[in-house]
């Protein structure tokens, strides 16, 4: 009898168990058996507009640097996980906080520190527009930090001149 | 170890064992042949840069699955019930995924088994105790019935003795009276034994009911992001020229200080970030100007327009102002960029610079000689006007 109850007891405990999805940091050795996926980072696109001018834009990229591992822990009970990605990057958890806008402060500064950032790359080579340039942006203790450069290779376009 | 004993562990260890999981393992080289289950890939960014024939650049960022980073996911069930959906983009990059999984019935069955089978273990022992019982109670009586037999042959010898019956009565008073001290005796053997011995009750044993249950539902409808996917069809980008476009492979990593170090570098064909491919004008037509209109600063002393073919001469440059009037004064085109023999791919316009043109819109009339690429006969023709706005 009391064998019984243990297994009704166990039974009702177990019955009451349910899941959830642990989210870490995937490692370099990347040996993980859960869901990989990426978080977002800001990057700054600067590339000249052949007019003397430039573009730029902040792209959210997904984060080579930054996988990450969901994994589902269920054990007994009723569980359901769903999750949605978009580039890579899963789009439905709360934890990307990195992808929140920037501060308009933030942007400014960005955007003042575009032509220093390009000006290496105006230097192009005849028949020849510079290649886009691509920094990550890291926002580290309200300073922003650039990281990356040009592209390896200016590109080749139709030559449509004009001379003074 | 008691076979409830035994009977528990079991179960308990068939519950811990009752999950649905989902194993991700890496794609190698070595296992890609082997490993089991979905594949999906990480997106690779890359920016792509297509030349546009008016100098500019159209730049956008593509996501292309990256074989290195590539996983099969594949998903078990033990004692459980699971429904298990994956959606992926067309790139083989996740686009969503829902897993679904449910043991509590194995936990609401076992507890209903065990219920059940506590039951029918309280109504065995009950009946078997009521048989038990039973068999006492009627070796008891068995045995008071004998008593009672022996008391009256005791009885009826002892009478006898006392009022002088013959030697032959009391004889046979004598055999009746060990007749039943024997019964007795035999009664209260049977007693013992039914006291003694364990009966077996009349029980039938009942099956229990299995636990109705109902799986997991997967999540279905247009906007869940499930069900059949919608690839659309690819964008196709028209050059200018037979260049092609740079991809850019956004590469990033951390130096050992844990900083990003990220590289923006050409992908190469053959050896070149920027090949060209071989073009054919056959179904071209005549020659076009590359470019419909142009703007350039007041005082400019030359403008180069490219042909979308070569072209053998330039033979009419005539700019005109808005108000339709000819311009006059060194305003004129000459063939660039070629060989006679080869032909040319440019014109170059002069303008005039002492006076410069005034700021406006003005239209540039251009007369060409070509070879027809479809039977090399010469031919003429004249291109569309192009707008030159002065500002």
């Amino acid at each position: 009898m009391r064998a019984s109850l243990t297994i009704v007891l166990t039974a009702i405990l177990l019955y009451g168990c349910s899941a959830n999805i642990v989210h870490g940091p995937a490692g370099a050795a990347d040996s993980g058996t859960g869901i990989r996926y990426y978080q977002s980072s800001p990057y700054l696109l600067v590339y000249t507009n052949s007019k003397g001018g430039l573009k730029w834009q902040i792209l959210y990229l997904p984060d080579q640097t930054k996988k990450m591992i969901a994994q589902p822990k269920a054990f007994g009970g009723h569980s359901e996980m769903t999750l949605y990605f978009q580039n890579g990057v899963l789009t439905s958890s709360t934890e990307l906080g990195d992808s929140t806008a920037l501060p308009k402060a933030v942007l400014a500064a960005i955007q003042s520190a575009v032509p220093l950032l390009a000006s290496a790359a105006l230097a192009a080579e005849p028949d020849k527009v510079p290649a886009p340039s691509l920094y990550k942006l890291l926002i580290e203790q309200n300073t922003i930090h650039f990281y990356g450069g040009a592209g390896d290779y200016s590109i080749t376009v139709p030559k449509l001149k004009t001379g003074g | 170890m008691g076979h409830t004993k035994l009977m528990t562990l079991c179960l308990v260890s068939l519950l811990e064992a009752g999950c649905a999981t989902v194993e991700v393992t890496k794609v190698t080289p070595q296992n890609r042949d082997t490993v089991a289950g979905v594949r999906y890939s990480l997106p690779k960014p890359f920016i792509q840069v297509i030349p546009q024939a008016d100098d500019t650049l159209l730049v956008n960022v593509i996501m292309l699955p990256d074989s290195d980073n590539t996983y099969a996911i594949k998903t078990s069930s033990r004692w459980s019930t699971y429904s298990f959906q994956i959606a992926l983009n067309p790139n083989s990059t996740l686009s969503a995924v829902e897993f679904k999984q449910d043991s509590s019935a194995v936990g609401q069955q076992l507890a209903a088994t065990a219920g059940t089978a506590s039951t029918q273990l309280y109504n065995m022992k009950i009946a078997n105790a009521i048989a038990t019982q039973t068999a006492v109670n009627t070796a008891q009586t068995a045995v008071d019935s004998a008593q009672s037999a022996y008391d009256a042959a005791a009885a009826q010898l002892n009478a006898d003795k006392a009022n002088g019956a013959s030697a032959s009565q009391l004889n046979t008073d004598s055999v009746a009276e060990q007749v039943k001290l024997a019964a007795l005796n035999d009664a209260k053997a049977v007693l013992s034994r039914a006291r003694s011995t364990t009966q077996v009750g009349n029980y039938t044993a009942t099956a229990g009911t299995p636990v109705a249950t109902t799986g997991p539902t997967p999540t279905t409808g247009s906007n869940s992001g499930f069900g059949p996917q919608t690839w659309s069809a690819p964008v196709e980008y028209e050059l200018p020229d037979a260049h092609g476009a740079v991809l850019y492979a956004v590469n990033e990593t951390l130096d050992a200080s844990g900083k990003p170090v990220l590289l923006l570098q050409a992908a190469k064909l053959d050896g070149d970030p920027q090949p060209t491919f071989k073009v054919s004008s056959v179904a071209s037509g005549p020659p076009l100007l590359t470019l419909s209109s142009t703007v350039v600063p007041k005082g400019t002393g030359s403008i180069t327009l490219n042909f979308t073919q070569a072209v053998t001469s330039v033979d009419q440059c005539d700019l005109f102002s808005a108000a339709g009037t000819k311009v006059t004064g060194n305003a004129k085109c000459v063939a660039s960029n070629g060989t006679a023999n080869n032909g040319y791919t440019s014109l170059t316009l002069s303008l005039p610079t002492s006076p410069a043109l005034s700021t406006g819109a003005y239209k540039l009339i251009v007369g060409f000689s070509y070879k027809n690429a479809a039977d090399g006969s010469a031919k003429s023709a004249q291109a569309s006007p192009v707008t030159i706005t002065i500002q």
